[in-house]
Formats: structure tokens, C-alpha cells, sequence
């Protein structure tokens, strides 16, 4: 009786392993498909990084200008400065800069910028990225 | 023996498991206890992760209980009272260690703080558990080893050990940064690496004995059964963990990939080393 269990565990138990044994050698097979086919064939590109304003939010304190930083690239961006100048009615200009340690290839950072003033919607508004450096 | 004296008797036990038990937290936790990411991370996590994170872990240190936990349990309950007493154990422990390192204070919001614990508090109870096991273990090697003997039972101690070794380094930025200095090519060559290093633990312990898989066996037997198997619980906790400690986001896929190979490498070792260090 136990022999005979014992026996019928013997033949259950490998195929078990056999059968997650073999679903995790596909997907290690296909982790190394994916990786070998972009080392082959996908580009290499450099960083192309662009920043976008997202939303303009008044507080109490003042403005915040919320920024999305998107690269374009397949390189990450390490200490990526992006800056925001504002040129009010009369010419005159604020400036406000941050930095993202890193913006990965195809990748989304994101940051704000603040003024303690209020700032009307009607004024120009821009951020500019103004350099990174390599991981 | 008197009554009285077997009370005590009772109670010294109590105070030295408890004491093993924190010492185990302790062991696990303190190279996150010192880094600093997990204290920022404690308050801009998403609540939500944290509460994936807690949630998964009770079941696990249930398990864990189980298989090599604290006294030798008896039923389910005694296992899930184990794990709340490891949680309470490691809460303890985090909470004091993070005041005397200033890293938590008064001033603090109430929900700054309870996420600096909270996220340590997991770990810290795992170890908690395995050191009343690692302590205990020369007195009953022999029934431990029973229940360690079962195809289930070794995945999921290799799962532990790459949980030990991943959620020491998953929250620090250098995962993504190495991911970001490697080449696809690189990627690969950890990948082999790391299935190379695995194989070599799991052939050794197999030596050592306890291991599922038949000395005369071929190699490669070995290496299907249980060493692609442990590295794929490596990639799925890397990946997991990368995602509750907010490393993944805003990746594409492709470095998300990258990133979860990197993390996998010292899970990988933690899972086939397991048997060894757990």
C-alpha cells in the first residue's frame, strides 16, 4: 500500500517538474530572443529629448507649471536641465530651472516648475531642455 | 519539576525566541534600515503599493512559517500567528532603529513615517522567521529537512532567497543606472552569467544533499527542473519588486526589461543559494 503510493508519487512528482522545467525554459529562451534581436537589430540612438508643459496650476503660493520631459531616443539622459522662461507684458523675463537625473530611452520624466507669482495663462511660456550628460 | 519552575522555564524560551527573532530581522533588514531611498521612498510610494506589498507578504511569511518558521507548528493558525508575531517583531525593530538613526522623527506626518516602517517592516520579518529556523536548526535537522524535500517546498525557498537578496538592492537607483550603462549584448551576457552561477550553486547543494533531483542524473536534468525554474522566479520577483518600489515607471519596455535582467542577477544567486544561506 505505501510502496504503491510512494511509486505513484514518483512518476506524478517529475512530471511536474518537467512540465515547469520547460514553461520557464521557454520563457528564459524568449527573454534571450528579445534581447539578442535588439542587440542585433534595434537602433542605438542618442538621447532626443523634448519638454512639454502639461498643465499650469494657481495656488495660493503662487504658479506651478508642471512639465513632461519624453526621449526620444533609445540612450538614457543622465542630469537632464530643463528650464522654463516666462516673458511677461513688459519684456520682462523670470527664469526657473530643474534637473531629472535621468530620463531613460523611450521613457517619461516629469517635474514642475514654481513662481511665487500668479502668472496669466496669456503669457509666453517655454521650456527648453538645456543639456544632459551620459549615464 | 514545581509549577512555578516550568513557567519560567517557559518563559526564558519565550524571551530567547523572541530574541532570535529579532536578531534575524535585524541581520536582513539593516542594509535597508541604512539606505536612503527606501526612507524617501517611505513617503512618496503610492499608498496602494504598500498595501500590495504588506498584503502579499502575509501569505508569504505564512508559508514561510510553514516550511522552516518559528517552532514546529502545528496547524495553519499557529502558522499565521507566527507571521503576525514575526511582523510585530520587525515592526519593533525598524521603528527603534529608524529613531536612533533620526531617519524618522516627531515632527514628521504621521503617514511619512508609518510608510518609512511599513516598507521595512516586510523583510525584516522574513528574516525574523528563517533565523528562529537557522538557530534551531542543528536540534531538528532531521524533520526540516523532510519538509524541505518536496519539488514545491525548494521553489519556494528559492523564491525567499531571491526575495532576501532582491529587496536589498531593488530600491536603490544604481538598478536603473546600470541598466541605462548596458548594452543589449551586456544584458545577454548577465542573463548567461547568472544561469551559469545558479547552476553552479544548485549542483553543489545537490552534494550537500536535500536537493529533489537524483545524483545520477545528467546535468541538464538538474538544470530544467530546477535551475531555469529558480531563475524564472527571479526575473518575476525582480520584476515585482522594481514595480512596488516605483522603478518602473515611465520605462519603456525594453529598459523595464533591461532593469529586471540586472535586479535578477543577485536574486538569481539569492534563490540558488538559498538552500545554503536560509
Amino acid at each position: 500500500m505505501n510502496q504503491n503510493d510512494d511509486a505513484q508519487r514518483d512518476i506524478d512528482k517529475p512530471m511536474i517538474e518537467w512540465i515547469v522545467g520547460g514553461i520557464s525554459a521557454a520563457i528564459v529562451a524568449v527573454l534571450l530572443g528579445f534581447l539578442v534581436y535588439e542587440a542585433l537589430f534595434a537602433d542605438s540612438l542618442p538621447p532626443s529629448l523634448t519638454a512639454t508643459i502639461e498643465a499650469l496650476e494657481s495656488t495660493d503660493e503662487g504658479t506651478v507649471v508642471r512639465v513632461a520631459v519624453t526621449n526620444g531616443g533609445d540612450k538614457a539622459a543622465a542630469a537632464v536641465q530643463v528650464q522654463c522662461i516666462v516673458v511677461g507684458r513688459e519684456g520682462a523675463e523670470a527664469n526657473r530651472e530643474i534637473e531629472l537625473d535621468y530620463v531613460a530611452g523611450h521613457g517619461v520624466r516629469r517635474g514642475a516648475f514654481i513662481f511665487a507669482e500668479r502668472l496669466d495663462p496669456q503669457l509666453l511660456i517655454e521650456v527648453e531642455i538645456v543639456g544632459y550628460t551620459e549615464p | 519539576m514545581t509549577v512555578s519552575a516550568q513557567s519560567t522555564n517557559r518563559n526564558i524560551r519565550a524571551a530567547r525566541d523572541f530574541g532570535r527573532a529579532a536578531g534575524g530581522a535585524l541581520i536582513f533588514c539593516l542594509p535597508m534600515l541604512m539606505t536612503m531611498e527606501l526612507w524617501w521612498l517611505g513617503f512618496y510610494l503610492e499608498r496602494a503599493r504598500l498595501l500590495i506589498l504588506m498584503a502579499s507578504a502575509l501569505p508569504l511569511l505564512v508559508l514561510l512559517s510553514r516550511y522552516i518558521g518559528f517552532e514546529q507548528t502545528r496547524s495553519w493558525r499557529d502558522d499565521v500567528v507566527d507571521a503576525l508575531i514575526a511582523l510585530g517583531i520587525a515592526g519593533v525593530v525598524c521603528t527603534s532603529l529608524l529613531l536612533l538613526f533620526g531617519s524618522i522623527t516627531f515632527g514628521e506626518p504621521p503617514h511619512a513615517w508609518l510608510g518609512k516602517i511599513a516598507i521595512q517592516v516586510v523583510p525584516a520579518a522574513i528574516g525574523a522567521l528563517l533565523a528562529k529556523s537557522q538557530f534551531r536548526a542543528q536540534s531538528d535537522e532531521e524533520s526540516t529537512d523532510q519538509e524541505r524535500e518536496t519539488y514545491g517546498g525548494e521553489l519556494f525557498l528559492m523564491a525567499v532567497g531571491a526575495l532576501f537578496l532582491g529587496f536589498n538592492v531593488a530600491p536603490t537607483e544604481e538598478m536603473l543606472l546600470i541598466a541605462y550603462q548596458m548594452t543589449k549584448w551586456h544584458a545577454v551576457g548577465l542573463v548567461v552569467l547568472a544561469l551559469i552561477l545558479m547552476h553552479g550553486f544548485v549542483f553543489a547543494v545537490e552534494f550537500a544533499g536535500g536537493s529533489t533531483v537524483n545524483e545520477d542524473e545528467p546535468w541538464w536534468h538538474a538544470f530544467i527542473k530546477v535551475t531555469l525554474p529558480g531563475y524564472v522566479l527571479a526575473l518575476a520577483i525582480s520584476l515585482y519588486l522594481l514595480w512596488i518600489f516605483g522603478r518602473t515607471d515611465g520605462l519603456a519596455f525594453d529598459t523595464a526589461i533591461m532593469a529586471t535582467v540586472v535586479l535578477a542577477f543577485p536574486a538569481a544567486i539569492g534563490a540558488a543559494a538559498a538552500r545554503l544561506i536560509l
